[in-house]
């Protein structure tokens, strides 16, 4: 009978551990798949800490497709984290579809009301209008430039049209550099050039890819394709299989790289002084006549509802999110800038890559990733891969039947 | 006789008899209980519920965060057939089934019988134990860099050839699912060869004997002798080679990462590619139910050949 007891007590207390565990990610967490950012984000997580007398945790889980599929399956077993990170556009309006996070507008109000933000970057992280996210980076996509390769092979200025460009890349080919780095890895970086290409030469069709208004076999597509076959056919690209994908550029072979400026602060730690070694020029549109257009990038913090409603004191811990000293911490700690106009850009070329954006006014365009259906993204990702690394008119062809094919598949499915 | 004495006996004492029994039994029973309920409830939480479980969610809408209470009927397992994914994971699936089973026994069985004969037989089957004793990822970790672009085998081929050669094995359609399945038999062939090694142990000696007093050559020997009854051995292996082959996963995720057309590298990546890295949760589900009959099938199916086998030895 002791023995029967014995095993009741274990079994109770098993049971009492598994509640626990199931509270666990509704405690004050912060989770986060951007494990390179730790500190600043840990450093955050402090500042709102004190601000709001909660004791908020980072939890980190990486990579990013388990860092989603732990969020989805949270969500959908409705123990959602107070706090997580996640990305705006389309993938954000999946989110809130869902009623799991909360309508941030009244933080913002105040935000814009004490001159943190403006109206405009409200709408980086807005859906239908409503803002659901807290900015944890903004950046602007633009093309990073070796000094020291452009001098060598004797570039004065960076290029201002896409003809000059050309020419500056037939330059630095003469002078035994690849004029681009343009990596293939991480499961995501196969669209920077086909977004590019696509934006460069007709910004309402890369909006229209997004919306199924256009299609990925359409004239728009191929029109980009080609440029971007002629170019491997020129060796314009270095060889996609490299797996660091900033290696090329750090070590001068490759003399320009088209990112996100968040990449500077990586360029950094590998040696590069930001301002002297490397600088930055906006990409300048294919087509003459048509408009510049610059990707901002803006990865939100979101705050569960059911969290908010249950402990109010996450107000101030949001306050204190959007305030300068957490813009502060994420630029001093991580060189990332949330785009709080009381922070400071955490390094020259992040702060004349916002000088760049005001000074061209040019369209600001959601990051494909962000834009794209997410059940499909990692598909059409795939596709455009492939095509790196056999960069051939004909296989061009072939994948732009099947990206329209996902693309048809996908919002038939709707 | 049995009557006999239960009649001497008055119907209050045989109750009370019988009652006694009856806790005794039930005493019994219950320490029996408690010795393998740990073991019933582990496997039952954490193998049969799950299982469970999944097949329920495979009759869901789940997907991404929402359609977790909606009942989708048999539209998942109708989609498997609709799109073009399943059955060209069905096909490197089988590819790696073959290669996992064959590649393995052929070499560990030439291994086993190699070794029986020779000096530093140990020390050589250490060696060749060794790789099973890392992790898969890290193995598959060491052999992505044997395959990269600049790697070592496209160093030894340029350096052998006098010309730069660069081939992505990894990124290639026709040599991407080869690669990996080279990688795996690296990995298998030394415990495949223990495992040989002691069916060839359990052979009696005397039927070798007296065949090769008859004047029997080595190859009748091993072919009308050692074979048949080192067979039961083989089988198991066999299906365990089989189940390693159908669920294959993690050599595939970290060795052909950046491979484009990974999600049907194998039916286990497709099932996890739909799941995690699309959120078609149920759906992916479904994929793991028709994964796991097949498993079940194909080794019940060797596990009666080797029932009978072993029946026929005896």
């Amino acid at each position: 009978m002791s023995s029967l007891k014995t095993v009741s007590a274990v079994a109770l207390a098993a049971a009492a551990m598994l509640s626990v565990g199931g509270s666990y990610a509704a405690d004050l967490s912060i989770y986060s798949d951007k494990t390179p950012w730790h500190d600043g984000m840990a450093e955050a997580a402090d500042i709102a800490s004190k601000a709001s007398g909660a004791t908020i945790k980072l939890q980190e889980i990486t990579p990013t497709d388990k860092y989603q599929a732990f969020m989805q399956t949270s969500i959908a077993g409705n123990n959602v984290p107070a706090f997580f990170t996640w990305w705006n556009g389309q993938q954000l309006s999946d989110l809130v579809a869902t009623g799991a996070v909360a309508d941030l507008s009244s933080y913002w109000d105040q935000a814009i009301k004490d001159g943190n933000f403006s109206a405009g970057q409200k709408d980086l992280v807005s859906v239908d209008g409503k803002p659901y996210g807290i900015l944890l980076n903004v950046a602007n996509w633009v093309v990073f430039y070796n000094t020291k390769d452009f001098e060598k092979a004797g570039i004065a200025a960076p290029p201002k049209t896409w003809d000059e460009l050309m020419a500056d890349c037939d330059k630095l080919k003469a002078a035994g550099f690849t004029p681009f780095n343009a990596p293939a890895s991480g499961g995501w970086m196969p669209f920077i050039w086909f977004s590019q290409l696509v934006l460069g030469t007709n910004p309402d069709a890369f909006v229209g890819l997004t919306s199924n208004k256009t299609a990925y076999n359409g004239p728009e597509v191929h029109k980009a394709f080609q440029i971007w076959a002629d170019m491997y056919k020129k060796g314009y690209f270095t060889d996609p299989r490299e797996q660091d994908d900033s290696k090329f550029f750090a070590d001068g072979s490759a003399a320009m790289f088209l990112i996100g400026d968040w990449h500077s602060g990586q360029f950094a730690t590998m040696g590069m002084k930001p301002g002297v070694d490397f600088k930055t020029f906006l990409m300048p549109s294919v087509t003459p006549d048509v408009q510049q257009s610059v990707i901002v990038e803006a990865s939100p913090i979101v705050v569960s509802k059911a969290a908010l409603a249950a402990n109010p004191d996450l107000g101030k811990a949001i306050a204190a999110y959007m305030g300068p000293d957490v813009s502060n911490a994420l630029g001093t700690k991580v060189q990332v800038y949330n785009g709080n106009l009381k922070g400071t850009p955490p390094n020259d070329i992040i702060k004349a890559d916002n000088e760049l954006v005001a000074a061209a006014k040019p369209r600001a365009l959601v990051r494909w990733w962000e834009a794209v259906p997410s059940q499909i993204q990692g598909d059409l990702v795939a596709q455009m891969g492939s095509f790196m690394l056999n960069p051939t008119p004909e296989n061009g062809e072939k994948v732009m039947t099947q990206m329209q094919q996902i693309n048809a598949d996908y919002w038939a499915s709707k | 006789m049995a009557d006999t004495a239960t009649s001497l006996l008055s119907s209050a004492l045989l109750k009370d008899a019988r009652a006694r029994e009856r806790r005794v039994a039930w005493r019994q029973t219950r320490v029996a209980w408690l010795f393998i309920a740990p073991a019933v409830i582990l496997v039952g939480v954490f193998l049969l519920l799950p299982v469970l479980v999944n097949v329920v969610l495979s009759f869901t809408k789940w997907q991404k965060f929402t359609g977790l209470d909606k009942f989708a009927g048999f539209s998942n397992y109708a989609r498997l057939f609709a799109v073009p994914y399943f059955s060209e994971a069905m096909a490197n699936t089988a590819l790696w089934v073959v290669g996992a089973v064959v590649l393995p026994l052929a070499l560990a069985l030439a291994l086993a019988l190699l070794l029986r004969n020779i000096a530093f037989q140990e020390t050589l089957k250490s060696l060749y134990f060794l790789p099973k004793v890392l992790a898969p990822t890290a193995v598959g970790a060491i052999w992505y860099y044997v395959y990269a672009p600049h790697g070592v085998l496209n160093s030894v081929v340029s350096g052998v050839s006098g010309h730069g050669f660069d081939f992505g094995w990894l990124y290639d359609d026709n040599t991407v699912t080869p690669s990996v399945i080279v990688t795996f038999v690296w990995q298998t062939v030394g415990i495949t060869m223990v495992l040989l090694l002691l069916g060839l142990a359990a052979i009696p000696k005397d039927p070798i004997e007296a065949a090769r007093v008859d004047g029997a050559s080595p190859g009748q020997v091993f072919r009308h002798i050692v074979w048949p009854l080192l067979l039961p051995t083989v089988l198991v292996v066999t299906i365990l080679n089989v189940a390693a082959g159908f669920t294959t996963f993690d050599l595939l995720w970290v060795m052909a990462g950046d491979y484009p057309g990974k999600r049907t590298l194998s039916l286990a990546v497709y099932m996890y590619y739909e799941s995690f890295s699309n959120g078609g949760w149920a759906y992916g589900s479904a994929v793991a139910v028709v994964l796991g009959i097949m498993v079940i099938a194909v080794s019940a199916v060797l596990a009666f050949v080797q029932s009978r086998v072993e029946k026929s030895i005896r």
